[in-house]
């Protein structure tokens, strides 16, 4: 750099500079920015600490995880609890109930709430702002005024323990609805209209051509669903009474609140904590970027 | 030009009139089946008195009067609110500062550290919860060994009045964290660079940007935030049943705690029915508070 490449001081103090250029960013001193790093980190174990602690104690035998002091890296580690978990408990049941509730529930909630979307997104028709606010309407209802009477419901119909309470009021959400409504609304409608003008059938735009766009919405939608049938617990607590319908969190939960504390063997449940956890942490970690995509979409479109 | 082609636009709109009351077709019948049923069932059943068996008894406002004599219910309506404030001091102010840190494009594996923060909101409470159980029991608990190793005596944090709620809370503030930072590193993202540079060529410190600057451009997500944070914390379930079973004498229990016990263990229907109701009206209420407050007029965009 020679000294003629900088505008020299007379000069500019004489002339306005066209465009007023901003001062350099201001970097945040070094020792700041690490000590605000260390916290991080430090945070950051201490909220993965739940996770490692369960994992440790699922490789424990049971006798182990109420020792004092308590351990942070067993050395007898065993799959003990594993194999009990597997093969004397009805764990096998609650987690095929759980995976095929939460498949269930997805394969039948994104039809019908693409469609409804669809609906709402990119075609006029007279009562759609009412229709409209009254699907939203029922985001504001807590799950607590729906469940007694569906509860009622299945059970007078004798339906309570199988997969349909887990399946079929839940087949429409309006979240769901709403953020791919949002999406699709963005959808350009000269290519709905080419699509229409070549002899289209409506179902056929819909099939191919709006929901391959929507893909990054969708995938959002199944991830989001997936999630809470997986995780769902008050309604199926509620309506499933046999032990052979419990989904995995019901299941948990049932190891724990019957019998004292000292009769629950902590080894297989937090075997079965683990199991259930992982799936869901793994796919998260392979689909990081999809999930926070899909809730700052959902956040932002808010 | 001619006859065949004006045909044609008419023929269209005749056969366009019904699709998209077919495509929203689907996702009102579930919802009004499933939902609106319920909703109106529940109102019904809240002036009944019902054991589940035989006809439901007509009792007027009385479930409703009851509910003051309730000792388990004003407790848990009190810890309910509780919880609500709770949360959002806590969880809204570190999701912020979270966020701000993990915003910085200077902080190395910031993507990773999001994730690490965001994984607890994901993993089924319920299978959480036995980590948890595990971590804060009052003798054999890692926090309490780690307190001890500081000379502070153990604390009783699921088996005392004191001390429940605040482990209840502890659990959901982990939980919840996560997301909010998400929805804050979004409403970030969403703030105009031209009006953040303005603020440097003004010469506006980092502090000085913060809190005049960034903060009022992030009005929207702190609102959103805020109700979100409110409505699922009044409605609270999984963590005081699991954690503590509503705590030693209700000190941890939840209206929903309160209402899943009304229906299940005690089968009055139309009590819980009533409860549910409650529950509902006061989401609305002190949602629609918060919206005023914070200056945002509930909206739809079309």
């Amino acid at each position: 750099m020679t000294k003629t490449d900088l505008p020299r001081p007379s000069a500019s103090i004489t002339r306005e500079p066209a465009q007023k250029t901003p001062p350099p960013r201001r970097p945040v001193r070094s020792r700041t920015r690490w000590i605000i790093f260390a916290a991080l980190i430090a945070a950051g174990v201490l909220f993965l600490l739940p996770f490692y602690w369960i994992l440790v104690a699922s490789l424990q035998p049971a006798s182990m995880i109420f020792k004092t002091p308590p351990n942070a890296f067993p050395n007898p580690l065993t799959l003990d609890n594993y194999v009990t978990l597997l093969t004397s408990t009805s764990f096998p049941i609650w987690f095929l109930n759980s995976t095929l509730v939460a498949l269930l529930h997805v394969l039948t909630v994104l039809p019908i709430t693409a469609a409804a979307a669809y609906g709402f997104a990119k075609f006029r028709f007279r009562a759609r702002n009412a229709l409209f606010f009254y699907v939203l309407a029922f985001m504001m209802v807590p799950i607590q005024v729906l469940v007694v009477p569906l509860y009622i419901g299945f059970l007078k119909t004798g339906l309570a323990n199988t997969y349909l309470p887990l399946i079929l009021p839940w087949a429409a959400t309006p979240f769901s609805i709403f953020l791919l409504r949002q999406w699709m609304i963005k959808i350009p409608d000269e290519i709905l209209e080419a699509a229409r003008v070549d002899g289209s059938s409506e179902f056929r735009i819909f099939r191919s051509i709006v929901i391959p766009l929507s893909m990054p919405a969708i995938s959002t939608i199944v991830i989001i669903e997936f999630l809470w049938s997986w995780n769902n617990f008050f309604f199926p607590a509620l309506v499933t009474t046999s032990n052979d319908a419990f989904t995995l969190p019901v299941g948990i939960a049932s190891f724990v609140t019957n019998g004292s504390a000292g009769d629950r063997l902590y080894g297989p449940l937090a075997a079965a904590s683990v199991l259930t956890i992982v799936p869901v942490v793994v796919v998260f970690v392979l689909l990081q970027r999809h999930f926070m995509a899909g809730i700052l979409t959902a956040g932002v479109s808010k | 030009m001619g006859a065949s082609e004006l045909r044609a636009p008419r023929a269209r709109r005749r056969q366009n009139w019904a699709t998209p009351y077919l495509f929203i077709a689907p996702a009102l019948l579930v919802l009004t089946i499933f939902w609106l049923g319920p909703v109106v069932v529940s109102i019904i059943l809240s002036f009944t008195a019902w054991g589940g068996f035989g006809t439901p008894v007509f009792v007027g406002l009385d479930n409703f009067a009851k509910m003051l004599d309730d000792s388990a219910l004003v407790a848990g309506a009190s810890n309910t609110l509780w919880y609500a404030a709770a949360a959002i001091a806590v969880v809204a102010p570190l999701g912020l500062l979270l966020a701000l840190a993990l915003n910085d494009p200077n902080v190395p594996g910031r993507v990773t550290l999001r994730s690490v923060f965001f994984v607890p909101g994901i993993a089924a409470t319920a299978a959480v919860s036995i980590s948890f159980l595990l971590l804060l029991d009052t003798r054999v608990g890692l926090v309490n060994y780690v307190l001890g190793r500081a000379g502070v005596g153990p604390v009783p944090w699921l088996s005392s009045p004191n001390w429940s709620k605040t482990s209840v809370l502890v659990f959901f503030a982990w939980a919840a964290v996560g997301f909010v930072m998400i929805y804050f590193i979004a409403g970030l993202q969403a703030v105009p660079a031209d009006v953040l540079d303005a603020a440097r060529v003004d010469g506006a410190s980092r502090w000085a940007t913060l809190l005049f600057v960034t903060l009022p451009q992030l009005r929207p997500t702190v609102a959103f935030v805020v109700v979100i944070i409110t409505i699922n914390t009044l409605q609270i379930f999984v963590e005081p049943f699991i954690l503590t079973d509503g705590g030693p004498n209700n000190s941890s229990t939840s209206a929903s705690l309160v209402l899943f016990e009304s229906g299940v263990r005690l089968a009055r229907l139309g009590y819980a029915s009533a409860i549910g109701l409650v529950i509902f009206a006061v989401t609305i209420v002190v949602s629609l508070v918060q919206l005023r407050l914070l200056g945002v007029f509930a909206d739809d965009q079309d």
